[in-house]
């Protein structure tokens, strides 16, 4: 009998901290963050996307100064510590919205209802990523087919056409495989937006977790088509084959004048004002040797 | 007087124990409590039927869609597969390991079973993205290799060292005087095995099998890889789909969290932990029946 | 002894069941090496990613660190709860609702998918606690992660402890807790080992719940509880994921698998020493 009391005020002991847990996914941990003691490290997670230009100019940053007190002589002679993870645009709002990470990597447009939480804070973008639809470097319709029509791309990643051969005659009698990201993603809304403006992709479409895998499935199979990241292309010249959309070419004067639409914003947003070293850090990812790394990883830096 | 004391200290150490065994598993009971409240609004607004038999996922249409019938069917299929395939290779290599490997074998077979396991699934997922559905698509002349067929088999392998290990430990334990008395009465071995030693270790093994059922349901990195993810509802083990690991998986990290497709996936994963519960409840009730024939 | 028909058919299907296993997974480690091995070096390992993009050049040291401290802060998680689960249910409670219930709860952990335990202990530790992303809120996921597979292999050597051995003990006497310490306990012991060391092997490989509560692209990895670290799994799924240096992502799952065989060959010599002791 009393084995059985015990038993029971443990579990209401366990219950009351689950329903903490359970708390915490809805408050923001105010009170964290007032309380704990701000370490010296900058913590900056998120977007997939932004990772690695973050995490190459993080360490081009450490290797560059090694101390804070050479970036500003104001700051203690202590060594440069910037952590870089992923999760995801989502998690990375949320997570700076939690005090988790000190910046957020977002690579989608706010909602207005967004950029409203983060107005005490900072939204900066670092640059673009220009989605550029491509195909397999061996399939004709770059030679026959070199510009779609928004129409065109629009019954292909609808599924309204199912086979190269309905584009045009003279391509082969092959299904088209269609290749896209997850339907909530920041590329996802992107496309939706530019180009197929609230038609539903196609219910066979092959969704796949990330742009490297996309750009993957596209340098490995013949039929397929999907968007991908401006910077994969660039990186696998010879594989992936961009296709123009309404004869617009996806050209850095074409992005540049606004002529080429299908992008979305490399964004780092903070709930709070940046201190002295967080904006030392995002000064330099907007100077001259940071938007260099966004540049060569393929992206479009932001106009200085 | 040192009666007393020793009853006392067993009690204190026997209810040690149990408090522990109860704290640690109290931990899933918090981990569901946590699932339903992150989910509620969905449960609470659209419904558990609704969620459940809707064949139409689009959270973020106006207004949004959500049924994980696909899903469902989709996760049933890659696990059920996955099983199907698992159980025969993974029992056969237990008994094999159990009673006729030349030790030497044995001595390879073992540690190359137990490797299996730490290989992790991202690996399992790219090569089998990279290896298996090249092979589908270049020898079936598929236009795209991704199908659920393609993930039961990468999570058979990923599964069967669980059930290699386990029903072999459940064979070994059945007792000697079987395998004894079977020499001894002139009965072969692979009919002793089938008939005798392997209906005695069968709680081990199913023990082992349900095991090895849930790690499929809830595998996540290698469906996300082969499975195909499309939205459509799965016609044949040969089509493409999109299990549940794979649809949280996929979106969760990209939706907004507090927002109704955030919601909608939680209650996704919810209904993956019931579907869980049910299957190894069911598996328990069938289990207590053995028990009380023998 | 006639070989019958079945018999014959029996003995094919548990030899090529054995000789299967024994061909796919030397085809995977085949692969790998054939794939990633060239690039595995002292200077792979020893040293830390560089290059552009990051991860193309340079070792993945860090990455080693951070995955030993991940599975050790699992295993130290992990062990006292999952024994206690184990001898309870082999122990104390072989029958009853209680030992049902709990068995019951413990499986279904094994389904649970592992990004939920991550955004779990997301929400308790790293939010909640304040631990921020750290190899302590990774290392509670791995070891909830790992607690099912511990408990059911312990379970497992604990029930195959020969019957006798608790009932001469009773008949004499003897304490429960005196027979479980003395006498059941160093007998299992390799058996348990063996059970932990594959939920270990389970652990390193884990990238899910690592992203949302420990892991970072880049980290020295030092040991420190509340920060971020690399971790081999996870570093592998980004060089996949940027396309950026397939090499390299093979030579770490090399790295890694190899990481995972040693602890197993551990296992293996422990668990046969169980066999001799049991016999």
């Amino acid at each position: 009998m009393k084995r059985r009391k015990w038993l029971s005020l443990l579990l209401c002991f366990i219950l009351a901290i689950t329903m903490l847990a359970g708390c915490a996914g809805n408050e923001t941990g105010n009170k964290d963050n007032a309380a704990a003691p701000k370490d010296n490290s900058i913590k900056i997670g998120g977007s997939s996307t932004l990772a690695p230009i973050i995490a190459q100019c993080a360490d081009d940053f450490t290797e560059e100064f090694k101390t804070w007190n050479n970036v500003d002589p104001s700051l203690p002679e202590e060594p440069i510590v910037i952590f870089v993870s992923t999760g995801g645009s989502g998690f990375g709002l949320k997570s700076a919205l939690d005090g988790t990470f000190d910046f957020g990597m977002v690579s989608k447009t706010l909602k207005d209802e967004e950029k409203e939480q983060f107005a005490n804070g900072s939204i900066t973008q670092l640059g673009s990523d220009v989605l550029v639809i491509g195909v397999n470097a061996a399939n004709p319709v770059a030679q026959v087919k070199p510009s779609l029509t928004t129409e065109e791309l629009v019954s292909i990643f609808s599924g309204q056409i199912k086979n190269w051969k309905e584009l045009d005659p003279a391509l082969p009698d092959r299904p088209i495989v269609v290749a896209v990201r997850d339907l909530g993603g920041g590329a996802s809304e992107v496309f939706d937006a530019a180009i197929m403006k609230g038609t539903p992709i196609s219910e066979e479409a092959l969704q796949i977790p990330s742009m490297g895998a996309l750009a993957g499935k596209i340098m490995d199979n013949a039929d397929t088509i999907g968007y991908v990241s401006s910077g994969l292309v660039n990186q696998n010249p010879d594989k992936i084959i961009p296709i123009s959309v309404d004869g617009i070419a996806p050209t850095l004067e074409n992005i540049n004048s606004g002529a080429y639409k299908v992008g979305r914003p490399l964004l780092l947003v903070s709930k709070d004002q940046p201190d002295l070293r967080e904006q030392k850090f995002l000064d330099y990812l907007l100077s001259e040797k940071g938007l260099k790394v966004v540049e060569e990883l393929g992206y479009i830096p932001v106009a200085q | 007087m040192i009666n007393l004391g020793a009853e006392l200290k067993e009690k204190i150490i026997s209810f040690i124990i149990i408090g522990a065994a109860t704290v640690s598993s109290l931990l899933l009971l918090a981990m569901l409590i946590y699932i339903l409240r992150e989910s509620w609004p969905i449960w609470s607004q659209i419904g558990v039927s609704a969620f459940l038999t809707g064949s139409t996922w689009r959270p973020l249409n106006t207004p949004p869609e959500i049924g994980i019938l696909s899903m469902i069917a989709s996760t049933m299929w890659v696990a059920g597969g996955a099983l199907l395939i698992a159980a025969p290779l993974g029992i056969g290599c237990a008994v094999f390991l159990a009673e006729f490997a030349p030790s030497s074998l044995a001595a390879v077979l073992r540690p190359v079973v137990n490797m299996l396991t730490g290989i992790p699934s991202v690996v399992y997922g790219f090569l089998g993205a990279a290896v298996l559905v090249k092979f589908f698509e270049v020898k079936f002349d598929l236009a795209s290799g991704e199908s659920l067929f393609a993930a039961s088999l990468i999570l058979a392998i990923m599964v069967i060292p669980f059930i290699i290990a386990n029903s072999e430990a459940a064979l070994r334990s059945v007792a000697s005087e079987y395998r004894h008395a079977g020499i001894a009465l002139g009965v072969s071995k692979p009919y002793l095995t089938m008939r005798v030693l392997v209906p005695l270790a069968r709680k081990g093994m199913l023990g082992a099998l349900v095991l090895a059922f849930g790690r499929a349901m809830g595998e996540t990195m290698a469906v996300l890889m082969l499975a195909g993810n499309i939205l459509r509802f799965p016609g044949s083990w040969f089509d493409k789909g999109e299990p549940l690991a794979a649809l949280i998986a996929l979106e969760l990290g990209s939706s907004i969290p507090g927002s109704f497709h955030y919601q909608a996936l939680f209650a996704a994963g919810l209904v993956l932990v019931v579907m869980v519960i049910a299957v190894n409840a069911v598996i328990n009730l069938l289990l207590n029946r053995i028990q009380n024939e023998v | 002894m006639k070989k019958t028909m079945i018999d014959y058919l029996l003995m094919a299907w548990f030899w090529s069941s054995g000789l299967l296993i024994l061909v796919i997974l030397l085809a995977i480690i085949v692969y790998l090496i054939w794939r990633g091995g060239a690039f595995v070096n002292l200077e792979f390992i020893l040293e830390s990613p560089s290059g552009f993009p990051l991860g193309t050049e340079g070792g993945i040291f860090p990455a080693i660190k951070g995955t030993l401290w991940l599975i050790l802060l699992a295993l130290v998680l992990s062990i006292v709860p999952g024994l206690m689960t184990a001898i309870y249910l082999s122990e104390y409670g072989r029958s009853g609702r209680l030992a049902a219930f709990i068995s019951l709860l413990v499986q279904s952990m094994a389904g649970v998918p592992s990004i939920i335990t991550g955004l779990f202990v997301y929400a308790l530790g790293v939010v909640t606690l304040g631990w921020g992303i750290s190899l302590l809120a990774g290392g509670l996921a791995l070891a909830i992660m790992v607690f099912p597979v511990i408990v059911v292999s312990s379970r497992n050597a604990l029930l195959a402890i020969d019957e006798n051995y608790r009932l001469v003990a009773s008949s004499l006497g003897v304490s429960k807790s005196y027979t479980l310490y003395r006498i059941i306990l160093p007998r299992a012991i390799p058996g348990i080992l063996a059970g932990i060391l594959l939920a270990l092997g389970y652990a390193a490989g884990a990238t899910a719940p690592i992203m949302v509560t420990a892991a970072a692209i880049i980290a020295s990895s030092s040991g420190a509880l509340l920060e971020p670290v690399m971790a081999l799994p996870y570093h592998l799924y980004i060089l996949f994921t940027e396309h950026s240096s397939i090499h390299h992502a093979y030579a770490t799952a090399l790295v890694l698998v190899c990481l995972v065989l040693f602890l197993n060959i551990l296992a293996l010599s422990l668990s046969s020493l169980q066999e001799r002791i049991n016999r």
